[in-house]
């Protein structure tokens, strides 16, 4: 908005003023002028009346110096009728206009009886200074005449005014208050008009700023969204306005890149802290790898003294015993790599299986079923199907007399190897299964974790975009099955 | 809050509106009132001098010249003839733009005053009764021999009995009293032969009862009279009250003036044989229309006919 004197505040809060002031005194200067109309008004009717009784007193005090001059022929009295002469016609009105009203055509008439009178009166003068004696005789006689019907008609005049004076007060004061009234009316209604005016002014001039003072407050409590504050038509206060709706503007937009970044950092927090956990959670591995590696060792020194001490003392069969339990920790603790060929997978499977035959002779039936061409080609994360035929053999049997079986398989179904590990035991049940399948976090859970949670865990952690990378597949008294489908085709995620 | 304020400007607003038109219309209609300006500034102003009678047949004059006033955009002042006053001796000095006369004073006065009228250059116009004069001046009237054989003609329907007839003219009807030598010259005319006696002139005077005591008087020392002719409306019906009050309805005919209610009343009742009316509102009217011209143009009509009707019993 440009600056112009109109949009000013100073200019609006003077026009808002005196506007009021002047509509105040405009109002009250109408009232006062048509109180003195009516007065005057009322005043008029006895006027005209004081002065055509003027008039006739005039007329009467006339006659004297006239008289004198037609008895004596005295020049003083000449000088005093000519003096009086010349006051009565410029005192008559010039030309009195023709009216509608009875009265004022009787006193129209009564001025030209008067002129009348008077030109009579001169005319005797001449009559007199010319001697002419029955002349002035008779225009005085027909003066007299004329002046008793000037006299009749003014008292006919002052009785029909006053008739008519009071057939119009009744009239005329009834009018007068009905004005009084209303101009009450008015006067009461334009102050109020007035104050409101003057009211709708300054509410004019004070909301913005009333508003402005709201949003200051919503803006210091973090409010930023609030509507931005309307113009007022009053230059400074838009000035204002405006710098103050561009600053709610910027601050809120400043305010919310912050907050933006913010996220952004606490995002990254969040995932820092998360890979920190994770690393954490890989040393402790690290360890119990190391822990693990360390005592194999001590075993498998141990062992192979127990099988070198078996053949001498001719013990063959332990030796055998001995010397597969040894394979089997000089395979777990051989290799460190995390992703291995499945060949080393079904090597340490075998192993196990020799020593579980020896426990359980008699009563669990052990089958690997799996195709040569898959063993090299394929990469396995390390230690997924022993752990879980160790499970079959601690969990699945409990409590059972019939003979147990547990079959292990590897077979490739277009670019998924599928391994099963299935028993005939006891089974799961679907909260079980739901238990074991969506596991507590890694940070939540216990570091131990072993066993069936081991492999599933690991298996999510290498497949994170695969949820259907190991399923079970069990009921109650029906068996198990443990069914883990990689995609050949995709690398394992090895990034923390 | 806001449209609180807004609602009470628009209400104060529009009450002061209407309280300021209010006062204002009010005070207009007060100083036109005083000012007395109501129909616009009038052309002429003349003046109707009537003798001092208020009975209906100047009323009607009075009426026909306003009337013609309005017309002609003039104002008429009304002045009655006081003989002690000098009005119509007075009128040359009034300053008016002309003046109607109904004259009633002997024809020699009223002469003179017309002539100071005239000397003056102000229009004359004489209604009802004209006066002779070298120069005449525009007469508005009837025909008083027209009106005499109309008086006539009713009494001459009455009866086929010879009539013994008495005309009583007025001072209230100056125009025929003037001019009653035409008035019996036209009864005569209608009856000539029916004639039983010479017609009995008989004169009333302003006041309206006085017709009364005349009759009174007349019935006892004529006692032959059987058709009485009235020529003011007062006078017929205080006759015709006296006939009902003596028991004379029927014996004696009346024949009356004027076409008042009560006269024709009296006709419904067969108290009153006939009547002739002459129209009043016309005769004023035609006076200051003549007037009017005589003032603006120089012109008008020497004489003007306002005719004369008879009202019995078949044409009520």
């Amino acid at each position: 908005m440009k600056k112009t004197i109109g949009n000013s505040f100073r200019m609006q809060m003077l026009l808002s003023v005196f506007g009021a002031f002047i509509i105040l005194v405009l109002s009250t200067t109408y009232i006062l002028y048509s109180t003195i109309k009516l007065q005057e008004l009322s005043d008029n009717s006895f006027q005209r009346e004081r002065f055509i009784k003027s008039i006739q007193e005039a007329l009467i005090a006339y006659q004297e110096p006239l008289l004198e001059y037609l008895s004596t022929r005295s020049s003083n009295a000449l000088a005093r009728h000519l003096i009086e002469s010349q006051q009565l016609r410029s005192s008559l009105p010039a030309s009195m206009a023709v009216s509608r009203d009875p009265t004022e055509l009787r006193e129209k008439e009564v001025y030209s009886l008067i002129e009348a009178f008077l030109d009579l009166a001169d005319a005797a003068v001449d009559e007199k200074r010319g001697r002419n004696i029955s002349g002035y005789t008779t225009l005085y006689d027909e003066m007299t005449t004329l002046l008793r019907y000037i006299n009749a008609q003014i008292e006919i005049i002052g009785t029909d005014r006053f008739r008519n004076q009071l057939d119009r007060y009744g009239a005329f004061i009834g009018i007068s208050r009905n004005i009084q009234s209303w101009n009450l009316v008015f006067i009461v209604a334009i102050s109020l008009f007035a104050i409101l005016l003057l009211l709708r002014s300054v509410e004019k001039t004070t909301l913005p700023m009333t508003r402005l003072s709201s949003m200051a407050t919503g803006i210091s409590e973090g409010n930023f969204g609030m509507e931005d504050i309307k113009m007022s038509s009053i230059y400074e206060i838009d000035h204002v306005v405006e710098a103050f709706n561009r600053m709610k503007s910027e601050i809120g937009s400043q305010i919310e890149e912050i907050r933006r970044q913010e996220n952004i950092k606490q995002e990254y927090m969040q995932e820092k802290m998360r890979n920190l956990k994770m690393e954490a959670l890989v040393r402790r591995m690290e360890i119990y790898t190391l822990q693990a590696q360390m005592n194999p060792h001590f075993l498998f020194n141990t062992l192979n003294t127990g099988m070198q001490l078996a053949i001498v003392e001719g013990a063959d069969r332990t030796g055998e015993y001995m010397e597969y339990l040894s394979l089997l920790f000089r395979h777990n603790v051989r290799n460190a790599d995390i992703i291995v060929p499945l060949r080393h997978e079904i090597e340490g499977l075998k192993y196990y299986f020799y020593i579980l035959k020896v426990r359980f002779p008699r009563n669990l039936d052990l089958s690997l079923d799996y195709a040569d061409a898959l063993l090299d080609d394929i990469r396995v994360p390390v230690s997924i199907l022993q752990p879980l035929v160790e499970n079959c053999v601690v969990h699945a049997f409990k409590n059972r007399e019939e003979r147990s079986s547990i079959l292990v398989r590897a077979e490739k179904k277009g670019s998924l190897l599928v391994l099963t590990v299935a028993d005939n035991g006891s089974g799961m049940d679907k909260g079980t299964i739901e238990s074991l399948l969506h596991p507590l976090p890694i940070d939540a859970s216990s570091s131990r974790v072993m066993g069936l949670e081991n492999i599933i865990q690991r298996l999510y952690f290498f497949y994170p975009d695969d949820p259907g990378v190991i399923r079970i597949e069990s009921s109650l008294g029906r068996g198990s099955s443990i069914v883990i489908s990689i995609d050949t085709e995709r690398e394992p995620c090895m990034e923390f | 809050m806001k449209a609180l304020v807004r609602i009470g400007l628009i209400s104060f607003g529009l009450l002061a509106l209407i309280a300021l038109s209010m006062s204002l219309s009010l005070a207009r209609s007060l100083y036109s009132q005083a000012s007395g300006d109501a129909g616009g500034r009038p052309n002429y102003h003349f003046s109707l001098y009537l003798p001092d009678n208020h009975n209906s047949f100047f009323a009607g004059i009075i009426a026909g010249a306003e009337q013609a006033a309005a017309e002609t955009g003039s104002v008429l002042s009304l002045h009655y003839i006081d003989p002690y006053l000098n009005e119509l001796e007075m009128a040359s000095y009034t300053g008016v733009d002309g003046v109607v006369v109904c004259p009633y004073l002997d024809d020699r006065l009223a002469r003179r005053q017309l002539e100071r009228l005239s000397a003056k250059k102000i229009p004359v116009v004489i209604i009802n009764h004209n006066v002779p004069a070298d120069q005449p001046w525009p007469y508005i009237g009837t025909n008083n021999f027209d009106v005499g054989r109309k008086l006539g003609t009713i009494a001459g329907r009455i009866s086929r009995e010879p009539l013994n007839l008495a005309v009583v003219y007025s001072d209230k009807s100056p125009g025929i009293y003037g001019e009653r030598e035409l008035v019996e010259m036209g009864i005569s005319s209608a009856i000539a032969g029916k004639l039983a006696a010479p017609i009995i002139g008989l004169r009333t005077s302003m006041n309206p009862l006085d017709a009364e005591q005349m009759l009174v008087h007349l019935f006892r020392t004529q006692p032959g009279i059987n058709t009485i002719i009235f020529t003011d409306a007062s006078d017929t019906l205080a006759a015709a009250q006296l006939l009902i009050d003596m028991n004379l309805v029927g014996q004696v005919q009346i024949v009356g003036f004027g076409a008042e209610s009560g006269i024709l009343e009296y006709i419904r009742k067969g108290v009153i044989a006939g009547t002739v009316a002459v129209n009043p509102e016309r005769i004023g009217y035609e006076a200051l229309m003549s007037l009017f011209s005589l003032r603006s143009t120089g012109y008008t009509s020497t004489s003007i006919d306002t005719g004369v009707d008879i009202i019995d019993r078949s044409k009520l």
